[in-house]
């Protein structure tokens, strides 16, 4: 009896410790596989490799940027296309002002919408003035249909990369892009799939 | 003090079946093997591949005598010298910040960096074949072959999943930080 009982106990505990291994693998291959995430490109207004449209803005501490043209030497800029209604845009600018600083990125957020709502989100998040400008004609013209979306400009005032972004993966993807020549995260996907290209 | 048969039984199972997965491992992998252990930096590059041999001939040893348990006494005490020898390796390469290495387990298809965690498993590994230093031969009753085939192979198993749970660690950690 107690014979036979344990070689049951035995079998279905080597079993279960099977099935954990079996299931712990599955993890591992499915960590393998997981494709990378890039800002999805949305494929209107100017195209990346394209001139960014030439702006003047004013900040929301009164002075004015320009936006598009070359600079001489300067850092690549980010835009960043922010409202004070949109909730993925608030919870993500601590990481956009985190990643800009890492990558040593010129960022610049754009607003849409009521100036005095974007001066109390500003303040609240704790972003400069000088580096917030409410100005729904630069999202007319890169015609920014989502948020969040963020725009990277070389120094010769070319768009490097573009894309709706929703996690730091996303706004890196953009200068992984930019530094493979890739144009967005479909065309990264569409040559892994076919590696003769 | 004896160890009880079936301690020792399953002790034997382990070890037998740990080496022998180390071993196929490595005769697997046996291009990358000098590769991997010249990365540790422990040895002249010029010995790094004469060490890998002689590891794997150890490891047939250790594996050879917890299986026939011929010279039972002296295999266990190679296999923990084995263990103990791999966790100072790895310690001292995690001491120096090297821990981006490959820790040549070749246990899973994924590639295992090393971690505190490896050296921890090693050591448990190590302690649980210390009762083979002091095992005596002796008539064994059915319920404690049972016992202690169950409880080796259960414990192999447990070890391998331990195994693939410290690579997947790693794995989850990027993940975390790619969507922080």
């Amino acid at each position: 009896m107690l014979l036979v009982s344990q070689v049951m106990l035995w079998v279905a505990l080597i079993a279960l410790a099977v099935a954990v291994l079996a299931l712990a693998r599955q993890v591992g291959v499915l960590h393998e596989r997981i494709a990378p995430v890039g800002a999805l490109a949305l494929g209107r207004g100017p195209q990346t490799g394209e001139s960014a449209p030439r702006l003047t803005v004013r900040t929301l501490a009164g002075g004015t940027i320009e936006i598009g043209g070359p600079q001489a030497d300067g850092p690549l800029r980010l835009l960043f296309f922010v409202s004070p209604t949109c909730p993925i845009c608030k919870s993500l600018l601590p990481t956009v002002r985190a990643f800009a600083q890492s990558e040593r990125l010129d960022l610049l957020l754009i607003g849409d919408g009521d100036a005095e709502q974007q001066r109390q989100m500003a303040e609240r998040q704790a972003i400069e003035l000088e580096r917030f400008a409410n100005a729904p004609e630069v999202g007319r013209a890169f015609q920014v249909a989502k948020l969040p979306y963020a725009v990277l400009i070389s120094a010769a005032g070319v768009i490097a990369a573009q894309g709706l972004v929703n996690s730091r993966e996303h706004l890196e993807s953009l200068v992984t892009a930019h530094e493979l020549g890739l144009r967005s995260v479909q065309e990264y996907l569409a040559r892994r799939a076919s590696p003769s290209v | 003090m004896m160890a009880d048969p079936a301690i020792a039984l399953a002790g034997r199972l382990l070890g037998t079946l740990v080496f022998a997965t180390a071993i196929a491992g490595k005769i697997k992998h046996r291009h990358e093997l000098a590769g991997v252990v010249a990365n540790y930096r422990l040895v002249p590059a010029g010995l790094a591949a004469p060490v890998a041999w002689m590891t794997v001939g150890l490891e047939c040893l250790v594996a050879l005598s917890l299986a026939t348990g011929v010279r039972l006494a002296a295999g266990a005490g190679l296999a923990i010298a084995l263990l103990v020898g791999f966790a100072l390796a790895m310690g001292i390469n995690l001491a120096r910040g090297r821990r981006e290495i490959d820790c040549g387990c070749f246990q899973s298809g994924l590639r295992q960096r090393l971690s505190a965690a490896l050296v921890v498993r090693n050591l448990l590994l190590a302690a649980l074949l210390t009762p083979l230093l002091a095992a005596a031969a002796g008539r064994v009753t059915t319920l404690q072959w049972v016992d202690g085939l169950g409880a080796g192979l259960a414990a192999y198993t447990l070890y391998q999943v331990l195994g693939e749970l410290i690579s997947l660690r790693h794995f989850s950690a990027e993940l975390r930080r790619r969507f922080a």
